[in-house]
């Protein structure tokens, strides 16, 4: 199923599939910091509404705003 | 000799490793044409000296979304000058740190990686193969713990190797993606960080933790570093502003002589050194954030909050610092990645009221509103917050509207801070305070100096006198401050204004001295009591790390600042009582106080940081945004007794602001797109 990582519940883990939107400054980024497609990415924290959100990929933990998360397209793995 | 550079991503503890090798032998300048930091070190190889050079921390070479500093990185690798470079990883996120290799093979230059923090994996329960990295890649792989040393002597073994002879590696044929799943094995369990964070970052306990560190930082950087401010104050000017002084005046040298060198330049370097303290005691405690790791939590701590106003959380930092001294402020804003960020953050930290301020506030608040001094001053740094959200609000909305944010910052692993590392940060980036900042603001104090002491007469020596060029030209000036309520004969007002500029707490001294019935003293100069200034330097220490306690429960020292001015109780508040029209009057000047510019010190800083145009737009917003304020306070108060007058007063000039704003912002938008990379800015 097709999702954006900001609806994705703390504790899920996904496959990124595609960067969404054309805000080039956070897709180059994404890029930079190894958030791709194909990686995989899990949440580790995530306040209600607007808060940042804590995840995990390859490894590295990250910062993101929900609102940004919002452009990152996941399917979540199936458990 | 051969130069080898270090290359990798922000905290991969490339700084560590630096100091590793090269010891206390570091030199530290800028990259040419940036304000970039460049560190030099040499490192002992045994046969052969090599120079190391410390590039700045980047994701990656082909994108400069990160700013200057992966240009300068870039430029660097493509100049062709390293013979080597080391590639320093972080072993806990391995895969990530691989992404940087193809484009350095591109370069041709030899590369060796360097697996750092194998400790810190080992506690993470994250296992790393280096032979399968070295196998699979075909490069030579050191595997070294940069905070205990383990590992450095094969390191540089493998340095001399690989200047000597070096494998042929194709770039194409290799699959990083492939060869990180081979070599890194991430923990099955919740890894240590985690874990810590599961308490520092619960949704709880967060907030009052952070609380907690910020308090601490606060109090130490300001309260602490205050002990030690009068040990500097007292020193430097006995020596550089007195001592210059006397032995000028002992061989002959003329006044105006004696006003160059020992007021302008002396007093510069004591007003710099007055500023060592707080600023070194600010960026030990940074430094120890930064490197525990916690400095990016504290961040998504506040984020929410610093969203609102267009800021990323990471601004929460220097603007709370803001309130001890707005230089460090100013320069703390540096770690902010984002252009738009940092260029906010350094226009509205000086409208956080700083402890020199609160002299100020104290000094005139005690003499008109005994009883409200508190509440005065209260609204006071309301107001300046206030101010600085209003303004981070235009410059978002007006300036920055088109520009979308990419605010996803890396958390670090959690360390424990090494004091070597801590220390000789703190050394570096104070070095380069003392250093660059110090001589923007002596040159200042230098002009400053020089108007209060030649006299209109053509004498010199007119410190705090009517007869200086700066008191005529506060005379002159006076009539400009009448509407915001100084009163007409106010001119000692004025004056303070113009003084102010040196330190904000100066204020007090030239208020003091002009509103004092005059005395006909003429002290000669005699030779400094070194010994004895040396000795009150040292005791000044004792008497004030003595009130330190009380300094816990008052961090912005609010009250012992009043009792200071209620005991000494100066005798210019009868001569102040009178020509200020009332104690309103008096409040509306120290609005104006509080917003009209930064101290000459910030002024230097911002230059240095965010360049002369942007600091031009600040000092002007301020400039305009205070007096109207001010001028409006007052004609508030007259709506009653003169209200037509008072009336056409607010509706002319609110609307000359707002036209004079909206002209301001234009000119910014142009100057702006020169100070932000293009990828930063909408298409």
């Amino acid at each position: 199923m097709s999702l954006t990582l900001n609806q994705l519940a703390t504790g899920t883990i996904a496959t990124i599939s595609n960067l969404l939107g054309d805000n080039t400054a956070l897709h180059r980024q994404c890029g930079a910091l190894g958030i791709k497609p194909g990686e995989r990415v899990q949440v580790l924290r995530r306040n209600k509404g607007e808060g940042p959100m804590q995840i995990k990929c390859r490894g590295t933990l990250f910062a993101i705003r929900s609102s940004e998360a919002a452009f990152i397209g996941v399917n979540a793995d199936a458990v | 000799m051969k130069e080898i550079a270090l290359i990798g991503s922000p905290n991969c503890g490339k700084t560590t490793l630096f100091n590793r090798l090269t010891g206390t032998r570091q030199r530290t300048g800028n990259w040419p044409g940036v304000t970039v930091e460049r560190k030099d070190g040499r490192m002992d190889l045994g046969t052969e000296k090599a120079l190391l050079v410390d590039l700045p921390g980047i994701y990656t070479l082909h994108d400069d979304i990160q700013g200057v500093e992966a240009r300068v990185a870039h430029d660097y690798v493509n100049s062709g000058t390293p013979d080597l470079l080391l590639l320093v990883m972080d072993a806990t996120r391995l895969p990530q740190q691989l992404e940087l290799v193809p484009d350095l093979l591109s370069s041709g230059i030899p590369l060796v990686l360097v697996v750092n923090m194998m400790d810190t994996a080992e506690a993470e329960g994250i296992h790393i193969d280096l032979v399968t990295l070295s196998q699979k890649s075909g490069l030579p792989v050191a595997g070294v713990v940069g905070s205990t040393g383990k590992g450095i002597g094969e390191l540089k073994q493998i340095v001399s190797n690989s200047l000597l002879s070096y494998p042929v590696v194709d770039a194409k044929t290799l699959d990083f993606d492939k060869i990180a799943k081979a070599s890194f094995r991430d923990s099955p369990v919740k890894s240590r960080t985690e874990k810590i964070d599961r308490w520092l970052l619960h949704p709880k306990l967060a907030l009052p933790f952070f609380l907690m560190v910020m308090y601490l930082l606060f109090t130490i950087a300001v309260n602490v570093g205050a002990v030690f401010i009068d040990f500097f104050d007292i020193l430097l000017g006995s020596w550089f502003v007195d001592g210059t002084r006397w032995l000028l005046a002992s061989i002959g040298s003329p006044e105006w002589l004696q006003a160059i060198v020992a007021d302008g330049v002396g007093g510069g370097i004591q007003l710099v050194g007055t500023f060592i303290p707080v600023i070194g005691f600010l960026y030990l405690c940074m430094s120890v954030l930064e490197d525990s790791g916690y400095l990016s939590r504290a961040a998504f701590v506040i984020d929410r909050l610093m969203a609102k106003i267009g800021l990323p959380g990471q601004a929460f930092i220097p603007l709370i610092i803001g309130f001890g001294c707005n230089v460090p402020s100013v320069m703390a804003s540096r770690a902010l990645g984002q252009a738009s960020a940092r260029l906010t953050t350094i226009f509205i930290a000086p409208f956080m009221s700083c402890g020199a301020r609160l002299s100020v506030y104290v000094f005139v608040g005690t003499a008109f509103f005994p009883s409200h001094a508190q509440n005065a001053i209260f609204a006071l740094y309301l107001l300046g917050i206030v101010v600085a959200v209003f303004s981070a609000w235009i410059l978002r909305r007006k300036l920055f509207s088109g520009l979308v944010g990419a605010n996803i910052a890396e958390m670090p692993a959690y360390h424990r801070p090494l004091l070597r590392n801590v220390l000789m940060q703190t050394w570096h980036r104070l070095y380069s305070f003392i250093w660059r900042a110090g001589k923007r603001i002596i040159v200042v104090v230098l002009l400053l100096s020089v108007f209060s002491s030649f006299g209109t007469d053509g004498s010199w020596g007119n410190q705090d006198s009517e007869k200086s060029a700066l008191s005529a030209a506060g005379k002159w000036l006076t009539p400009m401050f009448i509407p915001m309520g100084i009163g007409e004969d106010n001119w000692p007002a004025t004056v303070g204004l113009f003084t102010g500029l040196f330190a904000k707490e100066v204020v007090v001294g030239t208020l003091d001295t002009l509103y004092s019935p005059p005395e006909t003293e003429q002290a000669g100069i005699g030779a400094p009591d070194f010994f004895g200034d040396i000795k009150a330097a040292f005791s000044s220490i004792a008497e004030n790390s003595s009130g330190l306690v009380g300094a816990l429960t008052d961090p912005l020292g609010i009250s012992s600042a009043q009792q200071d001015a209620v005991a000494s109780l100066p005798n210019s508040y009868t001569a102040m009582l009178q020509l200020f029209p009332s104690a309103w009057g008096a409040f509306c000047y120290l609005v104006f106080i509080l917003l009209y510019a930064p101290c000459v010190a910030t002024i230097g800083v911002m230059q240095k940081e965010a360049g002369h145009v942007w600091l031009s737009y600040s000092v002007i917003w301020s400039l305009l945004l205070s007096y109207w304020l001010a001028c409006l306070l007052w004609h508030l108060s007259l709506l009653a007794s003169e209200p037509l007058r008072a009336l056409t007063w607010i509706i002319t000039s609110s609307a000359l602001l707002y036209g004079t704003y909206r002209f301001i912002i234009r000119h910014m938008k142009k100057g702006v797109a020169e100070h932000i990379p293009v990828t930063n800015l909408p298409h």
